[in-house]
Formats: C-alpha cells, sequence, structure tokens
C-alpha cells in the first residue's frame, strides 16, 4: 500500500480558522498525525499586563466570541473572590441565563456545521435559521449578538424586565418545537447523517480520563464531568442541570449530547425567567480589588475553562492565565483520526468543536 | 461526589508529605481550593503522582514572570471532583524543572508553552518546539517589556495623527 504524507490546512478544514495538520497517509487511510498551532497568536495574555483589571473584562470578552460570556464570567469570579464581593442573587441568575443562550447559539452552531460537512446543505440552513432565534433573542436583550457584555465585577450590566421576559418566552416556544419536533429527529434518524458519523471518530472515557478531556467531547465517549455540577458556581446547584452522556465516543455522539444540551439549556432559560428574585444586579461601581490570587472555573460551551488570576493591589493585575477545553481536545485527534479515511477528517476535526481563537489567545 | 473533607484529608496527607506552606479552603457548595508551595522543586513529581493516587487531573499550568523577586513561580493547577489543589513550584531563574508528561499526558502543550514564554526549561520531554510563536521571534516574551506600540504595530495611529497635524497646518 502506498504511502504518504498530506498537508491539511490551515484554512478549509471545516472552519475558516487556520490550524495545520501534517497527516501520514496509507492508502485512503489516516495513519498518523501532526498539528502545528501558531498561526493567529494574539498575546492576548501578556496584553492584560497591559491594562488596568477593569479594562482587561472588554479586552477578555475578545478571546473568543462563541464562549464569550464564558470568559469574562470565570474572570470576574476570581476577582470577586479574591476581593470577597457578595454578587447578589439576581445577577447570579442573569449569569446562568447569559451562559445558557451562548451554550444554545454555540452548539447549535456546531451541529449546522457537521450538516454542511456531510453535504447535506438544507438540514445546515434549517439548523441556522432555527439558531436565529436565539441570535435575535440576544441582540434584543443584550444589544448584541455575540459578545453580550453581561459581566461586571460584582454583577451583571443587564437585566430583564417583565416585557422582556414574555418576549424571551415567546421565543423559545418557536425554537423548542423546531429543536426536538424537527432537528434532533432528523440527527437521530436520517440515514445520510448516520453513515457519515456513527463510529467515526471513537474514543472511550478511559481515554478522556487519560488526555484529561471535557466537555460534549468527553460526555459522548460517556465521561459526565460537567462544571455545573460538579463544582457549581453562580446558583447552577439550585438549576436542574442534566448531565447528558452518550456512550459510544463518536462524532455522532458528540453531536447528539450538543443536540441535547440545547434542549436541556432551553429548560434552564425557562427556569432562569421563572425563579428570578428581585434585587440589585451588581455589587457596586469599580470595587477595589486587593493583593491575591484565585482559580475560578465554569462550564463553558466547550467544557471547562479555567482561570487563575494574580493581583498585587495595583490596577494592574500581576498575571492572568487561563485554559480552555480546546487545548486538551487537539491532542485526541491523533486518537481519533488514525485508521478513520480522508474524507472524514472535517468531520472529525468538527466534531471536538475546536476553537481556534481561544487555543490561539 | 466524594465529600469535602475526604478531599481535604486526602490533600492534608500529601501536604504533611512534602515540605513546604499550605493552606486550605471551602466554600459554600463544598469544593476545597487548597494552596500548596513546594520548598523543594524536586518534590513535584512525588507530589504528582501522589494527587494522580487521588484521581486529580490536571487542569492547567501558570508560569509567572520574575518581578524582582529572583525567581519564576510554576502553579500546577489540579482538579479533584471539582475541588481545586494548585501546586506551586520556585524556579530561579534560567532553571529547569522536571516534565510531568509521563504522570499527566495532558502538560506537554502546557510545559511547551511555558518553555516558549519564559525562561523556564523543562527536563525528560522529546519535544521541545515552540507551540505559537515563530523561531524568529525572540524568546521569553512573557517576560520582557514590550511597549504597547510595538505589539499593536501602531503604523496607523501614526498616520491618524500625521494626518491631524497635517490638517491643522493647512487651516
Amino acid at each position: 500500500m502506498k504511502s504518504f504524507n498530506m498537508p491539511v490546512g490551515p484554512l478549509h478544514v471545516s472552519l475558516e480558522e487556520p490550524m495545520y495538520f501534517r497527516i501520514d497517509v496509507e492508502g485512503e487511510k489516516v495513519a498518523g498525525l501532526e498539528i502545528t498551532a501558531g498561526h493567529v497568536h494574539r498575546g492576548i495574555e501578556y496584553l492584560t499586563a497591559k491594562r488596568n483589571i477593569y479594562q482587561n473584562l472588554a479586552l477578555i470578552e475578545r478571546v473568543c466570541s462563541l464562549c464569550s460570556n464564558s470568559h469574562p464570567e470565570a474572570y470576574c469570579m476570581a476577582l470577586e473572590t479574591i476581593a470577597g464581593i457578595e454578587v447578589p442573587e439576581r445577577a447570579q441568575y442573569l449569569r446562568v441565563f447569559a451562559d445558557e443562550i451562548k451554550r444554545v447559539a454555540s452548539h447549535m452552531f456546531n451541529v449546522a456545521i457537521l450538516a454542511h460537512v456531510v453535504g447535506f446543505e438544507s438540514l445546515f440552513m434549517h439548523v441556522m435559521e432555527a439558531r436565529e432565534i436565539m441570535q435575535d433573542t440576544k441582540e434584543t436583550v443584550f444589544g448584541n449578538r455575540m459578545d453580550l457584555a453581561a459581566n461586571i465585577i460584582g454583577g451583571v450590566k443587564y437585566d430583564i424586565d417583565a416585557a422582556q421576559s414574555a418576549y424571551i418566552i415567546s421565543q423559545l416556544d418557536r425554537l423548542e418545537p423546531l429543536l426536538l419536533n424537527e432537528i434532533i429527529p432528523v440527527y437521530e434518524t436520517n440515514a445520510t447523517i448516520q453513515s457519515r458519523t456513527r463510529g467515526i471518530g471513537r474514543i472511550t472515557r478511559e481515554h478522556c480520563i487519560e488526555y484529561g478531556l471535557m466537555g460534549p467531547v468527553a460526555r459522548g465517549a460517556g465521561h459526565g464531568y460537567d462544571v455545573r455540577t460538579a463544582a457549581p458556581y453562580a446558583v447552577y446547584d439550585r438549576m436542574d442541570v442534566e448531565v447528558i452522556t452518550y456512550p459510544d465516543g463518536d462524532v455522532w455522539s458528540r453531536a447528539m449530547v450538543r443536540l441535547k444540551e440545547v434542549a436541556a439549556s432551553i429548560r434552564l432559560l425557562r427556569q432562569c425567567l421563572r425563579d428570578l428574585p428581585d434585587g440589585a444586579t451588581d455589587a457596586g461601581p469599580l470595587p477595589f480589588i486587593p493583593a491575591g490570587e484565585a482559580v475560578t472555573k465554569v462550564e463553558a460551551p466547550r467544557g471547562e475553562l479555567v482561570y487563575y488570576v494574580n493581583t498585587d493591589g495595583t490596577d494592574i493585575p500581576a498575571r492572568v492565565k487561563w485554559r480552555v477545553p480546546s487545548y486538551m481536545n487537539w491532542d485526541v485527534l491523533h486518537l481519533m483520526m488514525v485508521g478513520e479515511g480522508i474524507s472524514d477528517i472535517p468531520l472529525i476535526v468538527n466534531s471536538i468543536d475546536p476553537c481556534i481563537s481561544c487555543t490561539e489567545r | 461526589m466524594t465529600d469535602a473533607s475526604t478531599i481535604k484529608d486526602r490533600v492534608m496527607s500529601i501536604a504533611r508529605m512534602i515540605r513546604g506552606e499550605f493552606s486550605i479552603s471551602e466554600n459554600r457548595h463544598g469544593r476545597v481550593t487548597a494552596w500548596i508551595t513546594l520548598a523543594d522543586k524536586d518534590d513535584l513529581i512525588a507530589t504528582c503522582h501522589a494527587l494522580k493516587a487521588f484521581d486529580a487531573r490536571l487542569s492547567m499550568i501558570t508560569a509567572l514572570a520574575d518581578r524582582n523577586a529572583g525567581f519564576n513561580l510554576l502553579a500546577y493547577h489540579f482538579d479533584i471532583e471539582g475541588s481545586t489543589v494548585t501546586v506551586k513550584v520556585k524556579l530561579v531563574s534560567g532553571a529547569s524543572i522536571d516534565s510531568i508528561v509521563p504522570i499527566f499526558r495532558n502538560a506537554d502543550w502546557h510545559e511547551r508553552e511555558f518553555m516558549e514564554f519564559y525562561d523556564i526549561k523543562c527536563t525528560g520531554r522529546t519535544d521541545n518546539r515552540r507551540l505559537f510563536l515563530d523561531e524568529s521571534v525572540d524568546g521569553r516574551v512573557m517576560e520582557r517589556l514590550i511597549p504597547l506600540s510595538v505589539i499593536s504595530n501602531a503604523a496607523s495611529t501614526n498616520m491618524l495623527f500625521e494626518r491631524l497635524i497635517t490638517d491643522r497646518e493647512k487651516q
């Protein structure tokens, strides 16, 4: 059998973000790969040391667009831990709301791209059109479709009144039946989706532990770690969080976890609106942050996002460091791809929902 | 889910095993946050083995620059069922630390990253290539002062000011 090396990327692998793969191929099967990052490294961690604590909030929200709410949330949580700031209860519910609405939009984007890679363009359009309901909702509530600018140190800077709440519920009432009655059944039963995604790019629960995998990638292989239940933050301890797992660890399972998590997030959004207490939405303007350090973690759409913040009592943080879930997920491509066909490479890459903006911070 | 007191006992058993500083606290959700600062960097591997025995997962490695303290700091953050244990190691500038990849596979990119951005070497590794920046860029960027105008390539800003000055002179 003839062996050769095949360059894939830096562009055109599922998404128009750059990551370079050198694939060793035997016949039409992948025999090995080498991943090269560094095409768009932006030095954002360095830049955090050039801005004050409050300016960094705007910078950090721009690490990534799909999980843009998770970054400032974890950053604020770290500063609140250092300063001993109690976030008002209403603000904590509003943080959960922002988290979950971003999860809906992020997951729907990923499963839509799966349909696009498979060549099922009508499904791609249908999922993206349904996703627009959430995008419109975000634009109406937050004034923006991607970077919500919801978090501030000590709370949030948005609120939901009765009229907005009614509008959001009407939007959820539009999206939920589309998802449950049309979109999920197609992914569950359609022969094209099944034949291209089931049994492809398989990993096991043991691999997840060995590689430190997180999020839907791990939950799609039966490893049910979710920060919202393992290390609850905000008011997740009061929410009915469903940790959704699938046992098979293939491309299809990862997609199904995301789809079922969209449905679960819609239920959490309804619960937030139902239980939202009265009260303040923040703990006061521009709090002083003393010297200290803290580690915080949140469940971003792609899994566990960890922040370490070190302050020295000045306005400029001594160190802000974060690790995104994609960081570990790249490594497991070595397992997922070997033995699979060349035509499955974009599907497998998309199935880890890779975030290059996050990786190349 | 293991309760907080069991995780506390486990972490304290590690703290008793090594020389260094130790603190521990528990949040309102019953999750533990522990900080261990090793007196001797050579205790890192034994500490990692002990954490691994308790099913700890490596979450992240943070390097902190030498800010006139005489040493760099490496902070290894671990997760045990939602609780967080951070193990800190002090390193004099240019010193090396043992790789923990044989214990925690996912340490690989973290170690490549701190070797690239800081003046810290890591021994026992096979792949020491840079992760992010091209070889033509000077190393240890996180320890050097790089003016913001250089980072952001302030050409456009200069152009703006030059145009403003030119416009003002015309008036």
